[in-house]
């Protein structure tokens, strides 16, 4: 082939796409600019009985009875519409609104849409039902945490979190391992989903903090601390004594501090020590603070000293949450001028600006 | 007749090399703009996706969620009393659950620090700054606002630079994440919570994320806020808002996508301080900053057989001022290619070497041939084919030919930037400004890439004639801006 | 004369849901649907009260409360901040910054209406 013949070519080809490229951004922009009148105008006809709904203003009932009976292509129009305000009330408002949904049949297109072919119409399906809120759906949403679509399985976690589901707990768990090519659940959704479930799910819980895969331990951990599980606590001390992951350790530490009783708190003081990781360290002395026993104290002042001084600071402001007893003791080492006088001393000055002292506690 | 002879001579050697090399420089030039293409539809194809998803996995429920983990917001400065304080406001006011700002006074001399002690109503307090990253500057004091409670830290220290000012900024960072920002830096209200998602979908994996930049020229600014994207006037500008837009958003997001991102705009790079401190920190004699300590990441994790991951989140949420005149504008292009020479030779161990996966066969490589030699072809490649063209050797077509792939080609590149751009975030949204773009996409490819490559080679040469000088070690050389 | 109220959120379904409920009840509302357009409106014609949602593009409901507050001629404006956040830090920050009140999406009609009520009727 002669250049001329591929230099033709070429700049066919380039200009071409050249003038594709610049159609795209044109139609895009159009496109955009006219989506925003479309869907004012459909919504302007029936926009008060809408609004009247969403705003818990229908009280005797009769915007409902308006859009029950409105014909079906208009109600498709109008559907995205009840579903987004759905998402954004509570409250009764939010009750009448999945009562006119379910009215007009839309739990059962929802149900429907869950074995469709397509991922994008599962994860909407799924998604609905979420909002509806209504426990007796949760079977539905279960069998898609093992979706072979990612997105389906967030939606559908989300959706029982949001329902409060709490036989989904192990399937949640599940659905956190990377497998097989799908990537595990994202950490926060997990946590949150579970943390919507209440105390109900402490065995599924504990079972997780044994689990081989870390994601699942670290989450389990996160979730018996927020949701103040104590009957994990033996399992966490476990978690944070033998845990490979240094993360998983530190996550461990983090909730004794809020379900630990005297064994985790000397659990807790052991793991201050100087042959442990820094992060681990400062997690376990916050802990200690946050558990507040009376054991704990000599420990947390002999950190005052320690060569981490990020670490000292902790332990100072630990023994702030003591009250009074934590407060002497500060006061006590804050004497000359050696490092754990100086770490006291900033706790105690901090603690007074807060106004979480008075001066003459501190000066007497 | 000696002279013709010569000529003929010289006419014949240079016609020989000139087969040789002028197809290639072809193809290179049609490498490098297939390969930008291939990345932004990677990215493109990222997006996309992010689109669908916003319903079911948007901002809003990040934001709720008990596992998001802290940030400290690291601002190194030196003389910044006029932008200072409305700075620190609009940083404090960032949307995120939990965050702290650490202003770390590098020994200006103008009025910075009154500034911040009057607004903010600061006291000095007994505190130690741990030393987890090692620095040079001795630190002189440590004050934080009356209250007690807002977050904010000013640490004066000693006048010993940027880069040990920001190590001194993670040895007082308290939170688990770190992003150190400019000063005059203007952040987006949702820039954390957007910055650090990948944070919270993945805590164990996820060691740094990067954000997109863009330019703030033009822009209107409220209270430390962009309230109104504009395209700047001036043709320079908006040049660079074109390469922004080409390069930072979606060549980077592409190379995410592929798993192999090395280069994180530093003005928005958000670091697990942990893993900062076990790297070492910021290296006090590296130009090359942001690339030189993802690069040292990249190492020390894959080295150590940690499962890791640097992540792109390929969302506008920092402005910048870009330079406006060309005495700047070289300054910055020397800086950064001296800066890219300089981690590249560093890490050329990594080079070719399968151990380090895609980093070191791909994206290493690519960096090599495609950005780092790049300003020898943009410059020697069309005097080459010029040169042909006088002495006969290629043919007028072939030139042709070569403006066709070299600068039609890129332009085509530039447009599909702008077309995913307007399909996605679609921030410049006046018809004058997206004809402005066109132009600029066009004028970008006369003079513009060419001076800068030349600008480039300059950072290049001083990097090189500063390493000669010295026997041996690698010391880092002032550089003449 | 009707009492005047300002609602400012990048959601239009949520202003147009807060101003039916509002309008009923028998104020007048003004929706504005970014941060800057408040802070102007507020300044050049106040209202009584103004609702502002967080997270907004631009100037976030904070930037704009913090305005008011550090402006002589407005930080007596009543402010409730719409969030979807419930953290303790979040309502901290949101009381430190000067709120009079703070309402978490999503968010029940009812229940604004009320602090709305109260809010008005305590600082008449």
């Amino acid at each position: 082939m002669s250049v001329g013949r591929l230099l033709q070519i070429t700049l066919a080809v380039v200009g071409t796409l050249c003038l594709l490229a610049i159609a795209t951004i044109v139609i895009a922009k159009n496109h955009r600019r006219r989506a925003g009148d479309k869907s004012r105008y459909l919504l302007s006809v029936y926009r008060n009985e809408l609004l009247a709904i969403a705003s818990d203003e229908d009280e005797e009932g009769e915007a409902k009875q308006v859009l029950f009976a409105v014909p079906v292509p208009i109600w498709e129009r109008l559907r995205p519409s009840v579903i987004a305000f759905l998402s954004k009330v509570r409250g009764t408002a939010a009750e009448d609104l999945s009562d006119l949904l379910r009215s007009r049949g839309e739990i059962e297109r929802a149900t429907e849409m869950l074995t469709s072919r397509s991922g994008v119409v599962r994860a909407r399906g799924a998604y609905l039902l979420g909002l509806v809120r209504d426990r007796n759906l949760a079977a539905l949403l279960i069998p898609l945490l093992a979706d072979r679509d990612a997105d389906v399985r967030l939606v559908a976690a989300r959706s029982l979190g949001v329902i409060g589901a709490t036989q989904a707990a192990d399937g949640i768990l599940q659905a956190l391992r990377t497998s097989r090519g799908r990537r595990g659940l994202p950490a926060w959704v997990a946590v949150d989903a579970l943390l919507g479930m209440g105390v109900e799910i402490a065995p599924a819980i504990e079972n997780g903090l044994t689990s081989d895969y870390a994601a699942v331990r670290n989450v389990c951990a996160q979730v018996a601390g927020h949701g103040t599980i104590f009957s994990a606590a033996p399992r966490l001390s476990i978690l944070l004594a033998t845990a490979k992951e240094g993360e998983v350790r530190v996550s461990a530490a983090r909730a004794l501090g809020r379900v630990g009783g005297a064994n985790e708190a000397i659990a807790l003081a052991r793991y201050t020590n100087s042959s442990e990781g820094a992060e681990l360290r400062r997690a376990c002395a916050v802990a200690l603070g946050e558990l507040g026993r009376q054991e704990s104290l000599d420990t947390l002042v002999a950190l005052l000293g320690d060569d981490d001084r990020r670490l000292a600071q902790l332990a100072a402001s630990s023994l702030i949450q003591f009250g009074e007893v934590g407060i002497a003791k500060l006061v006590a080492v804050a004497v000359d001028s050696s490092p754990s006088a100086r770490a006291a001393q900033g706790a105690l000055d901090l603690a007074k600006l807060r106004g979480q002292i008075t001066t003459d506690a501190v000066d007497s | 007749m000696f002279w013709n002879d010569f000529l003929e001579s010289f006419r014949q050697a240079i016609s020989y090399g000139l087969e040789i090399i002028a197809i290639p420089v072809l193809i290179y030039f049609v490498i490098t703009n297939t390969s930008l293409m291939l990345l932004i539809g990677v990215a493109a194809w990222g997006f996309s996706g992010e689109q669908r998803r916003k319903d079911f996995a948007g901002r809003e429920q990040t934001m709720t969620s008990q596992l998001i983990q802290g940030v400290s917001i690291v601002v190194p400065s030196y003389n910044e009393e006029a932008v200072i304080v409305t700075s620190v406001q609009a940083m404090l006011s960032l949307e995120y659950p939990r965050h702290e700002v650490i202003v770390v006074d590098d020994g200006s001399t103008d009025g910075m620090f009154e500034k911040l002690l009057e607004a903010f109503d600061l006291v000095r307090v007994e505190r130690e700054l741990p030393s987890d990253i090692p620095t040079r500057g001795a630190i002189i004091d440590v004050h934080i606002p009356r209250n007690g409670r807002t977050r904010l830290v000013v640490v004066r220290k000693e006048n010993t630079g940027k880069t040990d000012s920001v190590s001194v900024g993670i040895n007082a960072a308290v939170e688990p994440l770190v992003v150190c920002v400019d000063a005059d830096s203007i952040l987006d209200p949702s820039a954390l919570i957007v910055v650090t998602k990948p944070f919270a979908d993945d805590p164990i994996r996820v060691v740094a994320t990067g954000g997109v930049i863009r330019a703030e020229n033009g822009c209107k600014v409220v209270a430390g806020r962009i309230v109104e994207v504009n395209l700047d006037k001036h043709w320079i500008v908006r040049i660079q808002a074109v390469e922004y837009l080409r390069a930072f958003l979606f060549g980077r997001a592409g190379w995410s996508g592929f798993g192999a991102l090395i280069l994180i705009s530093g003005a928005f790079a958000v670091f697990r301080r942990d893993v900062l401190v076990e790297v070492g920190g910021l290296d006090p004699d590296s130009i090359g900053e942001d690339f030189e300590i993802v690069m040292r990441i990249h190492r020390f994790m894959i080295d150590n057989d940690r499962d890791y991951r640097v992540q792109f989140v390929a969302e506008p949420v920092s402005w910048t001022e870009v330079p406006v005149s060309t005495k700047v504008l070289r300054a910055q292009r020397k800086r950064w290619h001296r800066g890219l020479w300089e981690t590249l030779w560093k890490y050329r161990g990594m080079l070719f070497n399968p151990r380090y996966g895609r980093v070191g066969l791909v994206a290493l490589p690519y960096f090599w041939l495609f950005e780092l030699i790049a300003p020898l072809v943009e410059i020697f490649g069309p005097v080459i084919i010029i040169l042909g063209l006088l002495l006969e050797v290629t043919s007028a077509n072939f030139v042709l030919m070569f403006m066709a792939v070299a600068y039609g080609y890129a332009i085509l590149v530039t447009l599909f930037a702008l077309a995913m751009e307007e399909l996605t975030f679609h921030k410049y949204s006046r018809w004058s400004e997206l004809g402005a773009l066109l132009v600029a996409s066009v004028l970008e490819n006369v003079g513009y890439r060419q001076v800068t490559a030349w600008w480039r080679l300059e950072g290049w040469w001083a990097s090189l004639r500063g390493k000669k000088q010295v026997w041996g070690t690698m010391t880092r050389q002032g550089f003449d801006d | 004369m009707k009492t005047r109220i300002l609602i400012a959120d990048d959601d239009k379904d949520m202003l147009d849901v807060l101003a039916f409920k509002l309008t009923q009840a028998g104020y007048e509302v003004v929706c504005v649907s970014d941060g800057l357009a408040a802070l102007e409106l507020i300044e050049s014609n106040p209202p009584r009260l103004a609702i502002l949602d967080l997270m907004m593009s631009g100037l976030s409901g904070l930037d704009v409360l913090r305005k008011v507050r550090a402006n002589e001629a407005t930080k007596n404006l009543d402010v409730i901040l719409l969030t979807g956040r419930t953290g303790d830090s979040d309502v901290d920050a949101a009381f430190a910054t000067g709120a009079n009140d703070y309402i978490t999406k999503p968010v029940s009609p009812r229940e604004l209406l009320h602090r709305v009520n109260a809010l008005l009727a305590r600082s008449k």
